[in-house]
């Protein structure tokens, strides 16, 4: 699983680069994401923007790296495409993460 | 690899292919896989794009789901899953039949949604699955699942509009016309 990390000001930047997070890569996502953030600090951005499929299993994982991260780190997702979204809806899952238009958008907000 | 058999529509002369058998070997890399192929078939048929959607979530949860839990061996070979899906004017029919452990179907057709607590901080108690047949339940109308000693089958039709609102399991499959 192909992720990036750019490190802006408090907060870490997380480029998911693939098209996909479902079964067949969701370990691959857990591990991909403990080993980006664990060492650093601050509140974590999923940039989603290049995701346009995501399972059952895909949802699990980014729940689980979520609390992977911890009670004081927030996960906060960023630029879902419509069909990502729609799995997040449909599960009520929306209502647990807080979610941004895009990135840029996630980096103005207030992490509380 | 996909053994993809796409047969001809019934009625001869007809501009697509509007039926796609396939047999989709177990496992997550092969679902993977075999939904890239039928992606190209349904791309094909004049599907629109928010069906092709719909139907694609549907049918990685069906395909994993037997992946997970419920294939089946035969002289140390994992049987592949048979996956039938037909375009009509209401939507995209599919069976799925496979020949692995029989389902709980009650328990499967009435799944709900895991809970969650929201406004608290107990992450842990988060939910990381049993969304799967929720997912199915919500995006499918006729659904039905018929488990014996051979296996399971398990038909649905993605519609071509939304089906009913996943706050009301009881909703109607096509939204009810206004009062």
């Amino acid at each position: 699983m192909q992720l990036s990390l750019q490190e802006q000001g408090n907060w870490c930047v997380v480029t998911v680069e693939e098209r996909r997070i479902d079964a067949a890569g969701a370990i691959s996502f857990k591990e991909a994401m403990r080993n980006l953030t664990e060492g650093l600090s601050g509140p974590v951005i999923l940039d989603l923007g290049q995701v346009d499929f995501v399972d059952s299993s895909g949802l699990g994982a980014i729940v689980a790296a979520m609390k992977t991260l911890g009670g004081k780190r927030r996960l906060h997702l960023a630029a879902m495409t419509p069909n990502v979204e729609r799995v997040f809806s449909l599960t009520r899952m929306d209502l647990v993460f807080p979610i941004h238009a895009t990135v840029a958008a996630a980096l103005l907000s207030d992490d509380s | 690899m996909i053994a993809e058999r796409v047969q001809g529509s019934a009625i001869s002369g007809a501009r697509a292919p509007d039926v796609l058998a396939m047999d989709v070997p177990v496992g997550h890399d092969a679902v993977r896989v075999a939904l890239q192929g039928w992606r190209r078939w349904i791309e094909g048929v004049n599907a629109c794009s928010d069906l092709v959607s719909r139907a694609e979530i549907v049918l990685a949860e069906v395909l994993n789901n037997i992946t997970e839990h419920g294939f089946a061996e035969q002289e140390g070979v994992l049987l592949p899953i048979a996956v039938h899906c037909r375009m009509s004017g209401r939507g995209l029919h599919v069976m799925v039949v496979d020949k692995g452990r029989p389902v709980p179907a009650d328990r499967c057709l009435a799944a709900v949604l895991p809970p969650v607590s929201l406004g608290t901080q107990d992450m842990d108690g988060l939910p990381e699955g049993g969304f799967g047949w929720c997912l199915i339940r919500e995006l499918t109308c006729d659904l039905s699942l018929v488990s014996d000693g051979s296996g399971n089958r398990l038909c649905f039709v993605v519609p071509l509009g939304k089906p009913g609102s996943l706050a009301d399991p009881a909703a109607p499959a096509t939204p009810a016309r206004p009062a």
